[in-house]
């Protein structure tokens, strides 16, 4: 029993010999070369994808406008290296910026350093001011009021009293009774 | 290889517009120039590369307004970061890795657009206004909608690989570079794309009536 071992018609090798020919052995590109079915088949499906591309750039428009480029030479931005050297230097230039306001801000008086003293006086102020809000809280109406609330009058204030009853009717209540 | 199998002499390059740089080591002094700070050799990768790059974009997103606004700003990003470039014989895919990603920044953001704009069709063919009057413009047409339909078939590694080897004419190996991915996937995605090409029966008749 006999084997071929020549290659056979494969439209697979064809096209494997159209993407890229040296990936096939000699034995398949002779074969294609020689087989008149697969150098057809090869011819027309080149041919074709050849025709492809000369027609797709035969039906695009030209470029119309000319390309402008930046009038400086190559930004600094996409030099080699330039990425680290800027980033380092923006890095550097807002750190100089804010010592310089800090600084600034310090001279004009903005910023100025706390001692514990000032610290006990705020806490001083903090605490009379907490006292007073206590005694709003306790005595909600106004001193004026105050001299003339019921508690005071029940007290011995002898001029309220006058003012309500005056004495001299007091005392004609007293002569009538009397008379 | 051995030398007694002859290379098959069936072209798939589509035109290319910097044909003067047969010679790499011509591209590689110039842009090794460019790269020192020599605004006219950058200047003189423009004038070559200016057209490609265009259509480059021009093919996957269909208005010469937009595509020419993005090659400006391909090239004033390729202008800005050509220092960066170590190796210049990687030019090349490296500027059509910036276009790429010029073009998907601009897709995504017209996806973006489109959720708040009803677009109409007439908006969306405004690039082909120009072209309307010709006497080509429905073969033109003809072409650029079997194109749209086949590519939107497959998927979209399949169609970005396809685009580069056969629209853009860029080798294997610069496609791979683009596409940062290794060679034998970039084979594969595109043997998977001719596959169907081969069977897509509307885009081969149409290139089939041309053929000689």
């Amino acid at each position: 029993m006999s084997h071929d071992k020549r290659p056979q018609c494969d439209i697979g090798q064809v096209i494997r010999s159209i993407v890229d020919e040296n990936d096939l052995s000699p034995e398949h590109l002779r074969h294609i070369e020689e087989c008149p079915v697969c150098s057809e088949e090869r011819r027309i499906l080149a041919g074709r994808l050849g025709l492809l591309g000369r027609r797709a750039a035969e039906y695009s428009p030209l470029p119309a406008r000319r390309i402008v480029l930046p009038q400086e030479d190559h930004p600094l931005l996409l030099r080699p290296g330039s990425g680290w050297r800027l980033a380092f230097g923006t890095a550097a230039g807002f750190a100089a910026v804010v010592l310089a306001a800090a600084w600034i801000m310090f001279r004009a008086g903005f910023v100025t350093p706390v001692s514990h003293l000032d610290v006990a006086g705020e806490m001083a102020r903090d605490e009379a001011l907490m006292a007073e809000i206590s005694m709003l809280e306790e005595n909600p109406l106004p001193e004026a009021y105050r001299d003339i609330s019921p508690e005071i009058i029940s007290e011995t204030d002898e001029d309220i009293f006058d003012f309500i009853v005056p004495v001299s009717s007091l005392d004609r209540w007293s002569r009538g009774k009397e008379a | 290889m051995p030398a007694d199998v002859e290379r098959m002499s069936v072209s798939v390059e589509p035109v290319d517009h910097a044909a003067e740089f047969r010679d790499p080591s011509d591209l590689a002094a110039l842009v090794e120039k460019a790269a020192a700070g020599d605004r006219l050799a950058f200047e003189r990768l423009v004038d070559s590369y200016h057209g490609r790059i265009f259509s480059m974009v021009y093919y996957r997103i269909m208005s010469r307004m937009d595509a020419e606004d993005i090659t400006q700003d391909v090239f004033v990003k390729a202008f800005g970061g050509i220092g960066s470039l170590k190796n210049p014989e990687l030019f090349r895919p490296w500027l059509y890795r910036i276009a790429l990603n010029a073009v998907n920044d601009f897709l995504r953001k017209k996806r973006l657009r489109s959720i708040f704009t009803v677009f109409t069709r007439e908006q969306e063919d405004a690039g082909f206004a120009e072209r309307r009057t010709g006497p080509d413009y429905l073969e033109r047409k003809e072409f650029w909608d079997s194109l749209s339909k086949f590519l939107s078939r497959i998927s979209a590694s399949e169609r970005e690989v396809f685009r580069q080897r056969f629209l853009d004419g860029l080798s294997i190996r610069e496609i791979s570079q683009v596409m940062g991915k290794n060679e034998s996937t970039i084979k594969t995605h595109l043997y998977r794309a001719v596959e169907k090409f081969r069977r897509e029966t509307e885009l081969s008749m149409l290139l089939q009536e041309e053929m000689p």
